[in-house]
């Protein structure tokens, strides 16, 4: 096992943007952050005993805040939550002491193993009773709050009764977990399912939102020919994506937020550039929240 | 909440995605055969791409093309086990070994067993290797008489593969080209003196002196198995020690 990594209690993540983690930006990170201020990485990939993985990690967390985003737990997974995973996520959160915990709302695991994509669940009582006891026993082993991410959808289901936004309200409402509010999903599902996205953010528990993610996705069209969003995280955000999340700053304020760039991964100064933007529309929100004498 | 639940669909939908023939599921509205295939998709590239990141050397010698369909028959018969996609892969150099397609290439199998172990060393637990002059030390406390019952283990990033093929040459030679016949029998060691995995072609029976240290026998019970094999003990564990393969 790697040395333990003994942290201060976790500062609250800035109210800034951050980054997805790559081990080959680890140097340029480094040493020139610019303006990103957090990182968040993905627990599984942290899950081996050593090596360079721990070892980068462990370093960067002496600088900066760190995000730790679960995207293996199948919190709605019809064959309950594994046991061995959740303890290891546990262990990765309690080794490096993270601001920001989350996860998806989605499933990824069935009886014949992993399937390594978040998959959609129709939304019902039944599901609803379903995720709310898995986000219970995950806040109950690894001790602290989770955010449950709003996913980006493809399909609809026959059976779905329940709104995702109502789904979502009730989830956080039951379990007292906070929300990661990808709003390159919202876009993503909006256009997919032909709603509109400001509507979804009007129905939005943005009380419960404590990150924003922010992503690239490609264009590709559905069986009649209609345009088809595929969340892919392969390039900037687009344009419509950054005005929605104008749309949400508007309301909320300030939010840490974190840039997802995962495929065709660029060079860091161009995804520090990303992270700038954010920065742009979080500064001036700060200062016109300070302007009405709201700020603390 | 248990499978049997009234509205279980997630073994159709599972079922639907490894089977590229297969109709979208019941659950889902219809007329959405592409937006399914949305997931479909993203299920198998994306597994294919962790093998392929796993495998390099495997898809430099059987070119792209012949490795993503290789690799997609794969992964529909062996999705991960876990969630740990960091060790996905397992189990993929017995499948290439009868998997017909790739007969002609009979060191196949055992580049993807090599690429296996680099794969475990690189997430393999951490620990201070013992130096050459730390071994030296130990073997000049315990004198002549006490040598041979010496014990070491080894550490935990180290893994060994003894080939009837030039394994690390041709793994290389995948990797970095390079020209010129090759041939003869390799033992491969994977070691992880820093952050990287390194490879290199170790001297026949360092295999069987790690496997001995890892059995809990001592010196001269691997120099036993070691000279059965044909090979010089001495050497085996001067390179052993050399490379960091032993916990200090």
């Amino acid at each position: 096992m790697p040395a333990q990594q003994i942290f201060d209690s976790p500062a609250d993540a800035p109210q800034r943007a951050g980054v997805g983690f790559k081990p080959q930006h680890f140097h340029a990170a480094m040493e020139a952050p610019g303006g990103v201020a957090w990182f968040e990485v993905h627990a599984e990939n942290y899950m081996g005993a050593g090596g360079a993985p721990h070892r980068m990690l462990a370093a960067l967390r002496e600088r900066f805040p760190l995000s730790i985003h679960g995207v293996g737990l199948s919190i709605g997974a019809e064959k309950g939550l594994d046991p061995d995973h959740l303890a290891r996520l546990k262990s990765v959160v309690e080794q490096y002491g993270p601001s920001l915990f989350s996860e998806h709302l989605a499933w990824s695991s069935h009886d014949v193993g992993y399937l390594n994509d978040l998959l959609p669940l129709p939304y019902s009582t039944e599901t609803l009773q379903r995720v709310c006891a898995h986000i219970d026993l995950v806040q109950q082993t690894v001790g602290r709050q989770m955010l449950l991410e709003n996913p980006s959808s493809y399909l609809r289901f026959e059976h779905s009764t329940l709104r995702e936004t109502d789904f979502l309200k009730e989830v956080a409402q039951r379990t007292g977990c906070g929300l990661l509010l990808d709003v390159n999903n919202v876009f993503v599902s909006a256009t997919n399912l032909q709603m509109s996205a400001e509507a979804y953010i009007d129905a939005f528990p943005l009380e419960a939102v404590g990150e924003i993610h922010l992503g690239g996705h490609a264009t590709d069209a559905d069986d009649d020919g209609a345009p088809l969003l595929i969340d892919a995280h392969d390039r900037e955000v687009a344009d419509p994506v950054w005005a929605l999340y104008q749309y949400v700053i508007d309301r909320i304020g300030p939010k840490p937020t974190l840039i997802e760039w995962d495929n065709d991964v660029p060079d860091w100064p161009i995804l520090a550039a990303e992270a700038e933007r954010a920065n742009e529309v979080l500064i001036a929100a700060e200062t016109s929240e300070a302007g009405r004498g709201r700020a603390a | 909440m248990q499978p049997e639940e009234e509205g279980a669909y997630q073994a159709e939908f599972t079922a639907a995605l490894l089977d590229p023939n297969a109709q979208a599921p019941s659950a889902i509205a219809s007329g959405q055969e592409r937006r399914f295939a949305v997931y479909r998709n993203n299920v198998i590239v994306s597994l294919v791409e962790a093998l392929a990141a796993a495998y390099p050397a495997v898809q430099a010698l059987v070119g792209e093309a012949f490795f993503n369909a290789a690799a997609g028959l794969f992964v529909r018969s062996h999705p991960p086990s876990s969630p740990l996609m960091i060790y996905y892969g397992e189990g993929f150099a017995e499948w290439l070994e009868r998997f017909e397609p790739a007969a002609n290439l009979p060191y196949l199998p055992d580049v993807a067993r090599l690429e296996r172990l680099v794969l475990e060393a690189r997430n393999a637990a951490d620990a201070e290797p013992l130096s050459q002059q730390g071994f030296a030390q130990i073997a000049e406390r315990a004198g002549a008489e006490g040598l041979g019952g010496l014990r070491f283990a080894p550490h935990p990033a180290t893994r060994a593969l003894a080939s009837a093929y030039p394994i690390v040459s041709i793994h290389a030679r995948a990797l970095l080209g390079g020209e010129g016949e090759l041939r003869g029998a390799e033992t491969a060691l994977v070691t992880r003196p820093q952050d990287e995995a390194s490879i290199i072609a170790a001297p026949t029976g360092t295999d069987l002196a790690l496997g001995c240290f890892a059995q809990g026998g001592d010196l001269t019970q691997a120099a036993e198995q070691v000279a059965e094999a044909g090979g010089d003990f001495s050497l085996a564990l001067s390179t052993l020690i050399q490379n960091g393969a032993i916990r200090g």
